[in-house]
């Protein structure tokens, strides 16, 4: 085992320094081959970190670094635990995947481009590891201001309008989040998530902390809060989706996760809350992405519907739906991103998301068409892949705590993915190649429906163009490592599916960790470093 | 042996590909053989089943789950994986004479032994997940497989996926229920132990769900439909997944579950219900059709009617006469699926009404066909025959069955249902044969085809024909299976002729019926109408997606919206829920608040609302862009006099600072907006903010107030001063005790200048002379003569207040601010001050702070932990004060930044001198010599 001093000294604080002087480094040196490269470096170093963490953790024990060094309780706590950990590595292995990408697609020349990616990603995380919720505001903070750069910087009008929504959505939000801060203050006087273990059981606490759950909700695009997501998310430019779709709602849901998990009791109210908001998010976000007419624009109602299968397990069956919580979370976020990498490097080909001028794409696109057909079936909870693993620990909890509704809907809500996949698959890569549609007699063809929906939408006043918004990808000529990403995280997500042990071993550990939070509190509280 | 059978077939998967490049179509062959060496090594266990013995390899494979990798062969999966292996080498040694040379095999050839290997793996799974896998996997296969058809695939591919997808998920549903109540997911385990562990409501569900995915899958009512749409698959694919194998799928699994129904009327009576359903309705169906693919089709749908039907009589000989039929269907389906695809390669149609007449000039291939319709229309002496008598005795003695009670009407309704199926497919039956080999001859020009192209059919054809005249053959194994499907062994006694009995007099009386419904065909389909009397499957499928696409366009509609309101409305909603839930739902949540100390608001407090309540209402109503802007610092103003009454000058202090450089900031870009604010909806906003307002009234007043300092304030206040030398809690805080936020929010500014810089990169112009513009000469000048007075003071303050900070009112944030001030006015009266680029102050400073953070741990402390040194002099210093430094940096560079960029005009970057051709290109932060060092710019502009 690594020496915890060491870890707690160096090692846990980088995951948030060392992007930040990446940050300043590449801000410095500008578009060249240096900065890119120091892009690269840093979600390999955290990655590292992560598995160093990871061995550190995985027999349930908690790495505390009190930053500043005084006593826990008045420091800022950077808290390692397995579930940390776990998000680090993931998310760290999403930021490299997606920057390949955006290099590819040739973003890496765009000089603000990595300095705002390094200091998003230090502000992710940062927010996985921070003990304190203050400072994980800050942290959302950290993450966000580079987003909205990122948001608004591909350069079409309809961007800068979906970049403008999500500046606005996204301020309304940390607004939330620190008059939660606030009124949890108020109440308790402190806001370090350790010291209000367990004290949810007070109403007033709870509702404070409910606040902060309420901001939560609105980063993590639960229902209601949930239109703001695909209302932006399609609008920039692909690989800056992918990016979001893996890192920025995912904050959203590990601070439902640990601010639950440690706030609150297991209770017939807050089991009620989540069952309602994830049930709704899982049942609204497949029919959207039904009814959606572009490639993004379904996989970002997919993210909704994702999400409450995410958190679904918060509440059921203590350590065993923690433990799918933490498994699906993950899963999720490869097959997301997948997917959107995926269909991102359609879009940069075709120079087009919307289904209803795609098709036939598998002859020109095999490996895109391949890497889909993976990450659809994992999305859809199909053997042999994550998602299957993933959709069976949801499952067991609902079983487990006898939620008769979270089984059937997550029964139900599994067919309409696999209904959508198979609009959004077909769609793209199947069938007859755009221009030849329309000379063919079939008028039941699913694509035809995607292209009435793609008008409906233009033809409203205040609608944003989705047609106009997604050609906006510049051409590109064919380059492999457009494709290679979203295919190399489907084939991860087929390997856990073929060897799930090992991950949902982990899981399973920080499960139980998250369940049973006196490791935590007593590591942050009780002893400084 | 089992698992290397299964691996053997599983590995070729990966090799096919390859060996498709050499083959091409020919790599049937080979895969054939493959298969038979697979069924070979699953025979040489076969002594041991036969024995009565259970043959069974395990492996861990999830532990979390309780997963084994468990093969296990009994009589059961001894038959259908006999099945499954010998109808596959048929099929693949068949599909290289009928595939035409062009077509791409690659992909057939690949996913078929993925297929083979999936439905393998179903009848030998002992594991209730491990058997999940296998079973979505034939669903993907199947649903590849039927897409391969090109676009008219496509379609049907998507229904066949979504109904047994569907199917599937309902047995995703029975299998963790099981796994749940037993907490193992051992097949013969769960067995063992469900009768205990499951609840009347458990296994009702369970049953259910099996049902259900059994009933997708065998194509049962009302799920039929995509069996038929799966036609337009090559014929090697419907005679081996959607005749012999994938369908069979549902019947074994409605068998391997049927022990744990023993004692389940619902069970029996849905599954004979539905089962005689549709072994009436498929056969009506199959009499209807024209092509003979759609008409094997519909009678496939109808055997596997029969087979539920008789699982669900559920008594030992009804289970032995399912199997029975199982092997009997599988031969004499996949021979004729096969003779079909020989029929259509030759004649070049498969429509009864195009065929006529070949027996003349292709005798072997009517010869085979008229074998194997023969077994399917229970004509002695078939094996057909055979079982369909065995399922006729079976239906006859519903009534002895335990769920049945002697009821003896129920016996002769199903024997009856069963007999007018049967006299329907001998019906349908002859018509195959008569139709298409009968009658004058159309087509002269054909001949039999090669040997090759028949062989693969003449066996099924014989070995039915074997069957049929010694099924005592089969009495072993069809014995074993009984055992295996929960019944003692009871010894079977198939044979041909049983004496005269009630089951031999129904053959007759159905084969008889079934003659006069051939040659009376026209009455029936005149009854029947030439179209199905209620929409079809397919069409319904089909209106219930575009519903749900519609649906989900409404849901979806929202996200089109570019309104925020639209988007902001769910957190409306979850504001008043919340409110609800404190105010009104939770019992006593507003009991156990404390008591509101007393005093905490005061007449000053109240003045000051008095103020500032008028001022928003203005602000909220304000036409001009520029009054809000104004109203909104007076606000600010407000404020920062709020917060100094309530003893906090330094927030006050940074308010006020940050409410003045807005103003500078803003008034230039507002010159650019339009005049005039968009109010949007009034009444809208109103309700919208009354809401907002009245719940965070209610928050401030439950959640504030009501308590003492807190411990933390309390330690700050009493060991600041110890702990880090410092005097000012505030600057204490920021620096020492809580560094990590701060060295959070000056990021937020650097990425905040870093949008700036990048949003203004392209298409500003420099505006140079815009104050002039605004203020004229005249006025410019009396400026320039006050800032040069305040200017310089400015600058003074900023070391004074940024030195003092850490003991009194300022700090790194409002030096910062206080120097962004003087940035401003000079800006404001056009003088120019040497500076290094703003790009080059923030990245200074962002780096020194982040570097003084790691002194701590350098010096063997924590990160950002404030490290004390002794100057002499001065005093004692701490590091924070470098970290200060970085913060100050950062504050001045995002002022600067706002106010070159936002204003569209430039300070010049320290050594440029070129006024001329200077445009705003967002260039400029790659100042001169990029490699020079950010602290040799600074040192340059200082000296």
């Amino acid at each position: 085992m690594t020496d915890v001093s060491f870890l707690t000294t160096w090692v846990l604080p980088a995951v948030f320094g060392v992007p930040l002087f990446a940050a300043v480094a590449t801000f410095i040196l500008g578009a060249r081959w240096a900065s890119r490269l120091i892009g690269l470096l840093v979600p390999i170093v955290v990655f590292v970190i992560a598995v160093l963490l990871i061995v550190a953790t995985a027999d349930g024990s908690v790495v505390v670094a009190q930053i500043a060094g005084w006593p826990g309780g008045v420091s800022i706590a950077f808290v390692g635990d397995l579930f940390s950990a776990l998000m680090l590595a993931a998310t760290s292995v999403m930021v490299f995947t997606c920057l390949v990408f955006a290099y590819s697609a040739g973003l890496g020349m765009d000089r603000w481009f990595i300095p705002s990616v390094s200091i998003m990603t230090a502000g992710v995380y940062g927010a996985f590891v921070t003990g304190d919720l203050f400072n994980l505001f800050v942290m959302v903070e950290v993450a966000l201001l580079p987003s909205y750069v990122l948001m608004s910087r591909s350069g079409v009008l309809t961007a800068l309008r979906s970049a403008r929504l999500y500046l606005i959505v996204n301020l309304t939000a940390s607004t939330l989040f620190l008059a939660g801060l606030g009124v949890v203050y108020g109440v308790t006087g402190t806001v370090n998530l350790a010291a209000l273990a367990g004290l949810g059981i007070f109403p007033v606490v709870g509702i404070a902390v409910g606040v902060i759950m309420m901001a939560m909700m609105l980063k993590a695009a639960l229902v209601p809060t949930h239109s703001w997501l695909p209302a932006t998310y399609p609008y920039t430019s692909p690989a800056v989706t992918a990016l979001f779709s893996g890192l920025l709602t995912k904050i959203g849901a590990y601070a439902i996760v640990r601010i639950i998990s440690i706030v609150y009791e297991p209770g017939q109210l807050i089991t009620v809350i989540v069952i309602a908001v994830c049930v709704a998010s899982m049942i609204v976000g497949v029919l959207g992405a039904l009814g959606e007419g572009t490639i993004r624009g379904g996989l970002t109602f997919q993210m909704v519907s994702g999400m409450g299968y995410i958190l679904v397990g918060v509440v059921l069956a203590g350590a065993v739906g923690m433990a799918a919580v933490v498994f699906y979370l993950i899963h999720h976020m490869i097959v997301m991103t997948s997917l959107f990498l995926t269909g991102g490097s359609v879009e940069h080909e075709e120079r087009t998301g919307v289904v209803g001028r795609l098709g036939g794409l598998a002859k020109a696109h095999p490996i895109a068409a391949f890497a889909f057909f993976l990450s659809a079936a994992s999305l859809v909870g199909l053997p042999p892949f994550s998602g299957f693993w993933a959709k069976l620990g949801v499952l067991t909890a609902a079983v487990d705590a006898g939620s008769a509704l979270v089984v059937v809907v997550v029964l139900l809500v599994s067919v309409g993915t696999l209904m959508s996949m198979l609009k959004l698959g077909t769609g793209v890569f199947w069938g007859l190649p755009k221009g030849a549609r329309e000379d063919e007699d079939t008028p039941s063809d699913v694509t035809v429906v995607a292209d009435t929906t793609a008008g409906r939408a233009g033809a409203t006043g205040t609608a944003i163009d989705i047609a106009a918004a997604v050609e906006a990808p510049p051409m590109t000529r064919w380059r492999p490592f457009l494709v290679f990403p979203g295919l190399a995280l489907a084939l991860l997500s087929l390997g856990i599916g073929i060897f799930p042990e090992w991950l949902l071993d982990l899981t399973q550990t920080a499960g139980e960790s998250l369940n049973d939070t006196a490791g935590y509190v007593t590591a942050v509280l009780g002893g400084g470093s | 042996m089992l698992v290397a059978s299964l691996a053997l077939i599983g590995l070729t998967t990966a090799v096919v590909p390859l060996v498709v490049r050499y083959l091409g179509r020919y790599t049937g062959y080979p895969l054939a053989v493959i298969f038979l060496v697979a069924a070979g090594l699953l025979l040489t266990q076969a002594p041991e089943v036969m024995r009565g013995e259970t043959v069974v390899q395990s492996w861990q494979w999830v532990a979390a789950f309780d997963v084994q990798f468990t093969l296990r062969l009994n009589g059961l999966s001894l038959l259908f994986a006999m099945l499954v292996l010998g109808v596959g080498a048929l099929v693949l040694s068949y599909a290289p004479q009928y595939l035409d040379p062009h077509y791409e095999v690659r992909r057939l050839y690949t996913v078929l032994t993925l297929f083979a290997a999936a439905m393998l793996g179903i009848v030998l799974a002992g594991d209730l997940v491990l058997l999940l896998v296998f079973w979505e996997i034939t669903s993907v296969s199947s649903f590849l497989l039927v897409a391969g058809a090109g676009t008219a695939g496509a379609r049907p591919a998507i229904r066949a996926l979504v109904v047994t997808g569907f199917g599937g998920l309902a047995l995703f549903g029975a299998v963790v229920l099981l796994a749940v109540k037993t907490q193992t997911t051992d097949i013969a385990t769960v067995f063992a132990l469900a009768p205990e562990r499951l609840s009347v409501t458990d296994l009702s569900i369970v049953a259910a769900l099996i049902i259900l995915a059994a009933f997708t899958k065998s194509a049962q009512l009302p799920f039929h439909f995509w069996l038929p749409g799966a036609m337009v698959a090559v014929t090697p694919v419907s005679a081996y997944l959607h005749a012999a194998t994938l369908v069979k799928a549902g019947i074994y699994l409605l068998l391997l579950m049927s022990p744990l129904f023993l004692d389940f009327p619902a069970w029996n009576i849905t599954l004979l219900v539905f089962g005689l359903a549709t072994a009436l309705f498929g056969a009506f169906e199959a009499l209807r059709q024209r092509d003979l693919k759609a008409l094997l089709a519909y009678s496939t749908v109808s055997q596997l009617g029969t087979m539920v039907a008789l699982v669900g009589v559920g008594t030992s000989a009804a289970l032995a006469a399912a199997a029975l039929l199982v092997v009997a269907h599988a031969l004499f389906k996949a021979t004729l699926f096969m003779l079909v695809g020989i029929v259509d390669r030759e004649a070049g149609s498969r429509d009864l009404d195009e065929l006529s007449g070949l027996w003349r000039v292709m005798p072997i291939t009517a010869g085979l066909t008229g074998l194997a319709a023969m077994s399917m229309a229970g004509v002695p002496p078939l094996v057909g025959f055979v079982a369909k008598e065995e399922a006729f005795y079976s239906f006859l003695d519903v009534p002895q069955s335990s769920w049945a009670q002697g009821q003896q009407w129920a016996g002769i309704a199903a024997a009856v249902i069963a007999v007018l199926a049967a006299s329907l497919t001998f019906a349908y039956s002859a018509r195959i044969f008569a139709g298409a080999f009968f009658g004058p001859l159309k087509q002269r020009n054909l001949y039999e085809p090669s040997w090759l192209f028949l062989a693969p059919a003449v066996v099924p054809a014989v070995a039915g024909l074997v069957l049929g005249i010694a099924p005592g053959l089969l009495n072993s194994i069809i014995d074993r299976t009984t055992v295996d499907v929960g019944f003692t062994m009871v010894g079977s006694d198939l044979s041909l002729w049983h004496g005269v009995s009630i089951a031999l007099g129904l053959s007759a009386i159905a084969i008889s019926l079934g003659l006069l419904l051939h040659f009376r065909r026209r009455w029936v389909i005149r009854w029947l109408g030439e179209e199905p009397p209620v929409a079809s499957g397919p069409l319904i499928f089909d209106r219930i997606w575009f519903a749900l696409v519609r649906t989900g366009s409404w849901v979806g509609r929202s996200a089109h919206s570019a309104s925020v309101g639209v988007h902001l409305f769910g957190v409306g909603v979850l504001i008043v829920a919340l409110t609800i839930l404190g105010f009104a739902i939770i019992p006593g949540a507003t009991d156990g608040l404390a008591p509101v100390i007393p005093d905490s608001m005061q007449l000053v407090d109240v003045a000051i609302l008095a103020l500032l309540v008028p001022t928003v209402a203005f602000l909220a109503r304000a036409r001009t862009t520029i009054t809000a802007l104004v109203l909104a610092g007076f606000v600010g103003l407000i404020l920062s006099v709020w917060l100094l009454l309530l003893g906090a000058p330094d927030v006050a202090l940074t308010l006020l600072l940050v409410e003045f450089l807005t103003v500078v900031v803003a008034a230039p870009v507002l010159a650019r907006l339009p005049r005039h604010r968009d109010v949007g909806r009034p009444t809208m906003a109103a309700v919208a903010a009354v809401v907002v307002g009245v719940s965070s009234g209610l928050a401030v007043w439950a959640f504030t107030g009501r308590r003492g300092p807190s411990e933390l304030s309390a330690y700050f206040l009493t060991e600041a001063e110890e702990l880090t030398g410092g005097t000012n809690v505030v600057n204490t805080i920021l620096v020492d005790f809580r560094g990590l936020d701060t060295l959070g929010e000056i990021t937020v500014l650097f990425a905040a200048a870093l949008g700036l810089l990048a949003a203004t990169a392209v298409g500003v112009r420099a505006r140079k002379d815009a104050v002039i513009e605004v203020l004229g000469r005249g006025e410019q000048t009396v400026l320039r003569v006050g800032a040069r007075i305040v200017i310089p003071l400015l600058l003074i303050a900023t070391v004074v207040l940024f030195w003092r900070g850490h003991d009194e009112p300022g700090g790194g944030f409002i030096a910062g601010l206080t120097a962004g001030s003087a940035v401003a006015v000079a800006m404001i009266a056009g003088i120019r001050i040497a500076l290094p680029s703003s790009g080059a102050m923030l990245a200074a400073g962002l780096g020194t702070a982040l570097v003084s953070a790691l002194i701590g741990p350098l010096t063997g402390g924590a990160v950002l932990a404030p490290v004390k040194v002794d100057v002499p002099i001065v005093g004692s210093l701490t590091s924070s004060l470098i970290f200060d430094l970085g913060v100050l940096l950062i504050v001045v560079g995002l002022v600067r930044v706002a106010l070159e960029r936002l204003d569209g005009m430039h300070i010049d970057a320290g050594n440029d001198t070129d006024d001329g051709n200077d445009t705003d290109d967002g260039n400029d932060l790659e100042w001169d010599g990029q490699d020079r060092s950010s602290a040799v710019d600074v040192t340059e502009a200082r000296s």
